[in-house]
């Protein structure tokens, strides 16, 4: 029994549409028939739409029928039947989605709810997926994506935006190159990604294993993969020998795979910097925008704003200041060197271009240390970078401001260089002053 | 001149496995820490070959410390708990190597095999052998392996602390070998001091006897001359 919900009366009824009305008087007759077919007798093949769902159809498939959102859009409202056929929802019928259509009032209701936009629309049909789909829908709630879409974003997807709303296909469609939906969003990055060995091992050499979007961002709980430990998990989730592999001639190697990104590695054309990442090193979770804003009373602007970046002195004042008394939390800076752009991140190139070179980054003037950025995650899961200069890794301040994150060579503090060259010439002079001193004297002494 | 048996056989081969740990570790640590300034090897295979030679040195400490634990030559380590005496012999030595030395005076410490060190020396090496070696030790291990320290490293300010501290103990040493080496030259010869770091055997001057007021165990020891037997004995 098909439940018609009546406590969403809409405001405007088919009358509202651009049907006139001998057509849609037309339709009604034809409908008023179309109860008695052998389709509503139950005589049908299960490939064919049910009653219900024809007398929606009788209507729906005309191309013309359409209505005027709130904002001047115009909506189509036409259903392929031969579309519809082919989704995985075909068998549910309409009503199961549409639930709050009353079929007996439904095309001479006058207040049928307008929706403002074709947006607001999606958003709030898409909520009927939840109640089916409540596992995927709580995974979607943790996504970039749900976050974007709260804070109103536009262009943040919904379920109809990525699975279409009459033409949801089963799941292994979205599996393949052609079926995945987030190059309609991400055209840029899915063509790096084309190019890249995981593209060309599934495009070129038909590898099925080699990773396609969701395999690294996760289907519904997508979220930004450099944020947390997500993308080291995305990759050993696959390359699980990745530790043993590194160990055999990587010194550190443990370290280097905190600390270093794959990209930054095996995307040699990519362009590196060093991140540090507000973290709260008491609950081990980054800090959140809200958190440190409510500290500082306030926050500056994102990079872009800022001209020179935050100095090594500028730094050491934002932890101190963020961990003056009555804090719980102990923020620490959490180093880690990654590529520029989401862009770079999906140039991963075959192994043997991997850099392997160590003095690539543990030289000074190395270009990860020239890129310094201070992040933390804002409420939606993205990360906000501010602009900080090279010397925040080099000052004598950086112990105490980013004592957790070292580089060899590349980020040493230029107070010891000076110190050294100080005490190896200081050692060194020593035995010459004393020996010359004591020849001199040797001299006078035998005259 | 006499010899005495100063250096015992394990406290040589202690010295010299340290002396050529300590330099290499020296070298392949400024390497590792100013690669592209200079490339004598390639930073991979500097970290390893100061991997190994921290190891090395690291049994090589617990030879020194274990022979000095299990024998009474531990002595010479035995810090001066008189003050007064401490500062007097310390700036006694200070004003030889400062001014006496330049004058022909003779060096106010008198070598002997429970008394090895002067004023100066003892303290430098009870810091050095006590505070400094194991400290670099220590701050070494955590740096080969962070990851498996990552809790150690941590509590201690994380890993920019731990490889501070590690420097700020290469600079020490980057100067002191230079100072190290020179006060070994200023025996009777330039090379005695050097010499007796291989055989064991210190030439010491005769002494004055009105000035020959030193410990109880110089008594046990025979003093042999160079024109005598040359394979001298020494009685514990």
């Amino acid at each position: 029994m098909i439940i018609f919900n009546r406590k969403d009366k809409t405001k405007a009824g088919l009358l509202g549409t651009h049907l006139c009305k001998p057509v849609i008087i037309f339709l009604l007759v034809v409908f008023s028939f179309s109860v008695n077919t052998p389709a509503a007798l139950g005589n049908i093949p299960d490939d064919s739409p049910s009653a219900e769902d024809e007398r929606c159809l009788l209507c729906h498939s005309f191309e013309r029928l359409s209505t005027t959102l709130a904002n001047g859009e115009k909506l189509s409202l036409q259903v392929q039947e031969e579309v519809l056929a082919k989704s995985v929802h075909y068998s549910i019928g309409c009503a199961s989605c549409h639930r709050e259509i009353d079929l007996n009032a439904h095309m001479l209701s006058t207040n049928k709810k307008i929706y403002a936009n074709k947006r607001e629309r999606s958003v709030a049909l898409s909520n009927i997926c939840h109640e089916c789909h409540e596992d995927k829908s709580s995974q979607y709630e943790g996504s970039i994506h749900a976050s974007l879409v709260e804070s109103g974003n536009l262009a943040a997807p919904v379920c109809t935006d990525c699975h279409g709303s009459h033409t949801v296909k089963p799941k292994a469609a979205y599996e393949t190159l052609a079926g995945i939906p987030c190059k309609t969003c991400h055209e840029n990055i899915f063509n790096v990604y084309l190019k890249s060995m995981h593209g060309q091992a599934r495009s070129k050499l038909g590898h099925v294993g080699a990773p396609i979007c969701s395999n690294c961002h996760r289907a519904h709980d997508v979220n930004v993969a450099s944020v947390e430990d997500r993308l080291k998990e995305a990759c050993v989730g696959c390359h699980e020998d990745v530790k043993h592999v590194h160990k055999k001639w990587l010194p550190n190697a443990g370290l280097h795979l905190q600390a270093v990104s794959c990209a930054a590695c095996h995307a040699p054309a990519a362009q590196r910097r060093v991140d540090l990442l507000l973290f709260d090193s008491v609950a081990q979770r980054p800090v959140s925008e809200n958190e440190i804003s409510l500290r500082l009373g306030g926050l500056p602007g994102p990079e872009e704003s800022s001209k020179d970046g935050l100095d090594a002195k500028e730094l050491w004042n934002l932890i101190r200041t963020i961990n003056r008394d009555g804090s719980e939390a102990e923020v620490i800076l959490r180093g880690r060197m990654e590529v520029t752009t989401g862009e770079q991140a999906h140039q991963i190139a075959w192994k043997d271009k991997a850099i392997r070179d160590c003095e690539s980054c543990h030289r000074d003037g190395a270009e990860p240390f020239r890129n310094v950025t201070v992040s933390l995650i804002r409420a939606d899961g993205k990360r906000v970078s501010y602009g900080a200069e090279k010397e925040v890794l080099s000052s004598a301040l950086s112990l105490d401001s980013a004592g957790g994150f070292y580089a060899l060579g590349g980020t040493r503090i230029e107070l010891l260089d000076i110190l050294l060259l100080l005490t190896a010439v200081g050692g060194a002079s020593v035995p010459i002053v004393h020996l010359t001193i004591r020849k001199l004297l040797r001299k006078d002494k035998s005259k | 001149m006499t010899k005495l048996y100063i250096h015992p056989l394990q406290v040589r081969i202690w010295h010299w496995i340290n002396a050529i740990c300590v330099l290499a570790l020296v070298l392949t640590g400024l390497q590792i820490r100013y690669v592209g300034l200079f490339d004598i090897m390639s930073l991979q295979l500097a970290i390893t070959v100061h991997n190994w030679i921290g190891f090395i040195l690291l049994g090589n400490f617990f030879i020194w410390l274990s022979f000095y634990l299990f024998s009474d030559k531990i002595k010479i380590y035995h810090p001066e708990l008189n003050p007064k005496k401490f500062y007097r012999e310390s700036f006694g030595q200070a004003g030889y190597y400062g001014w006496g030395i330049y004058r022909g005076a003779k060096n106010p410490h008198h070598m002997t095999p429970y008394n090895k060190f002067n004023a100066l020396q003892k303290s430098l090496y009870q810091i050095i052998m006590l505070l400094v070696i194991p400290v670099q030790i220590i701050t070494g291990i955590l740096l080969w392996d962070v990851e498996r320290f990552s809790g150690i490293v941590g509590l201690l300010g994380g890993v920019r602390v731990v490889d501070t501290v590690h420097v700020l103990i290469l600079i020490f040493f980057s100067g002191f070998l230079f100072i190290h080496v020179y006060l070994a030259t200023l025996g009777h010869t330039a090379t005695a001091h050097i010499k007796a770091m291989f055989t064991g055997y210190e030439e010491i001057e005769e002494e004055d006897p009105k000035d020959s007021k030193e410990d109880k165990h110089d008594d046990k020891v025979i003093r042999m001359s160079t024109s005598e037997s040359p394979s001298p004995l020494q009685i514990h």
